[in-house]
């Protein structure tokens, strides 16, 4: 019976949605903004606005083009796959209201540039965390 | 006028930033490009994308075919500049007209902007990358709609946004003031027009998977060049009131002196994971007999099968007023050279009126296949009605009854990417 009841406990937990690593928006640690809403959030990403709601210059950062967390990202913040993140951005670029993030090889490179650029935001996965940066907002809040 | 020369400044600043790159400035270089072969089966009637490209007829490389770069130039926190040229098969190859962009912008916090310099007009959905094949879906944006928005698509001037959250969505709203002078080929004479005192007001409501717009745009027409029609106005204004008194009236109807053009339009988009419709409805209000009133607009519907898009779509545009009738006056007492002269006069100003007149419609289906990141292929099939005299926004040969209706049916096949 514990058996059972152990077997039963190990499967919900595979099963459960939150199984899956989380991803968190980090910035650099002496970056004064402590936390940000989605809205905000999409406002960046999304190119709406260049500057964190402080008004100091934002730089977002992309993970490789057609990896599994960037399509994550960007499904669970905006609903949108990355084949229709790509037109929006091409439309967004050569209408010359903005560049889009910059694309990142892989998720040392982004814990590089978060280092040493309090300016720079990036998503990365929870576990992924280190010392110099904070997070400031988790993709699973609402 | 004094606009004119601030797209000039604008591109010496890029050059001079590339030299002075060691001093913090940053500079990021972009393309698209797009490769497009199709076919036009109606060998009386050329077609052209748009007013400023050169009109043909069979099979063409060039139509739709064009290759453009830019450079984001970022200055400080808070100014920046953006160059972008455009080749493509411009009917009159001049440094004017494959300059798209080319402005600084200034942005004093985070929900404003100020930008001066050439750029793009924001009046239609796509009148901010109308060339920029990858990020839309057909293989050209609609002709009706869009084929004499192009002389529009960007000009010489300022503009202020303004952009916030309004409720639960994104609202943007601009205003804008400057003039353009588009030059183009009418019947192998060049022509140009100077849009003065253009003055756009335009506003955006993201929301979700809608888009909304709405501008209203108003300008003075000046400066009109064009041979056949300044032959044509002199000739009117050589004719006595009393030999044929509709002269005064065309005359003035043709010139470029004290007319105006309203220009108002509406825009909606719904893209979602499976749809992506469009539609817009524009109307120009517009005194000058060379662009008259008309209405225009468009409907298209997409549908995603993962890595394709099918769509299909219909496009009008008419002019809102019947056209003057032309009334032959009595000529018979008049010597035998002058009553010749007249009625040739009489015939060249009922053929300009009548090749002023926008009476077509559209059908399409195609599918846009993104092929990878950078990459997308479209094939698109488009029918066209064009009603008799209802020509102005073809190229039809002198040659050419323009009293029947014709039909023109094009097949194009393409390739754009971005990098």
């Amino acid at each position: 019976m514990a058996l059972i009841k152990l077997i039963s406990l190990s499967l919900l937990l595979l099963s459960l949605p939150g199984y899956a690593e989380e991803l968190v928006v980090v910035v650099n640690k002496d970056n004064a903004i402590s936390a940000l809403s989605k809205q905000e959030v999409i406002d960046i990403y999304m190119g709406r606005y260049v500057t964190f709601p402080d008004g100091k210059n934002a730089k977002p950062l992309d993970l490789p083009a057609r990896s599994s967390l960037k399509n994550e990202f960007y499904l669970k913040l905006v609903n949108q796959n990355e084949r229709k993140i790509n037109a929006y951005w091409a439309r967004l670029l050569f209408s010359g209201r903005a560049k889009p993030p910059v694309s990142m090889t892989s998720v040392n490179e982004v814990l590089g540039h978060l280092r040493v650029s309090e300016f720079t935001l990036a998503y990365i996965p929870e576990s992924e965390l280190i010392d110099a940066v904070k997070v400031v907002y988790r993709l699973d809040e609402n | 006028m004094l606009y004119r020369h601030i797209p000039l400044f604008i591109v010496v600043l890029v050059f001079m930033s590339g030299h002075a790159k060691a001093d913090g400035l940053n500079i990021d270089f972009s393309g698209f490009a797009t490769l497009n072969m199709s076919y036009s089966d109606n060998a009386d009637v050329g077609f052209s994308s748009n007013y400023l490209n050169r009109s043909d007829t069979g099979f063409s490389l060039s139509r739709d075919s064009l290759l453009g770069g830019q450079a984001n130039i970022s200055m400080s926190h808070d100014w920046d500049a953006v160059v972008q040229g455009v080749y493509q098969d411009r009917s009159v190859k001049s440094f004017d007209n494959f300059l798209e962009l080319g402005f600084v912008r200034y942005r004093p916090q985070r929900n404003w902007s100020i930008r001066a310099g050439r750029i793009n007009s924001d009046i239609y959905l796509l009148s901010e990358y109308p060339h920029v094949g990858y990020a839309y879906l057909w293989a050209r944006p609609p002709h009706a709609y869009y084929s004499f928005a192009s002389t529009t698509g960007h000009y010489d001037g300022v503009d202020v946004e303004y952009n916030n959250q309004v409720g639960d969505g994104f609202l943007r709203i601009k205003l804008a003031v400057g003039e353009t002078t588009p030059t183009l080929m009418a019947s192998d004479e060049e022509l140009s027009v100077t849009f003065d005192d253009l003055y756009t007001l335009s506003a955006v409501y993201l929301k979700d998977e809608w888009t909304f717009r709405a501008a209203t745009s108003r300008s003075k027409i000046s400066d009109f060049k064009s041979p056949p029609f300044n032959t044509l106005i002199d000739g009117l204004n050589s004719v006595p009131s009393n030999v044929w008194s509709q002269a005064a009236e065309f005359s003035h109807g043709f010139e470029s002196q004290h007319h105006t053009i309203n220009y108002s339009a509406l825009g909606l988009t719904y893209d979602n994971f499976d749809w992506l419709i469009q539609t817009e409805i524009g109307t120009t209000t517009s005194d000058w007999m060379v662009a008259p009133s008309n209405i225009s607009g468009y409907l298209s519907i997409g549908y995603r099968v993962n890595e394709v898009t099918y769509f299909g779509g219909m496009s009008v545009a008419k002019n809102k007023k019947d056209t003057t009738d032309v009334v032959t006056p009595e000529l018979a007492y008049l010597p035998e050279q002058q009553q010749a002269a007249i009625r040739q006069l009489i015939n060249n100003t009922e053929y300009a009126i009548n090749r002023s007149v926008v009476d077509q419609k559209s059908f399409n289906l195609g599918a846009k296949w993104y092929y990878s990141d950078k990459v997308v292929l479209k094939v698109q099939a488009d029918h066209f009605i064009i009603q008799p005299r209802g020509g102005a926004l073809w190229d039809i040969d002198t040659s050419t009854d323009i009293e029947t209706e014709h039909n023109v049916n094009l097949v194009s096949l393409s390739v754009s990417v971005v990098f």
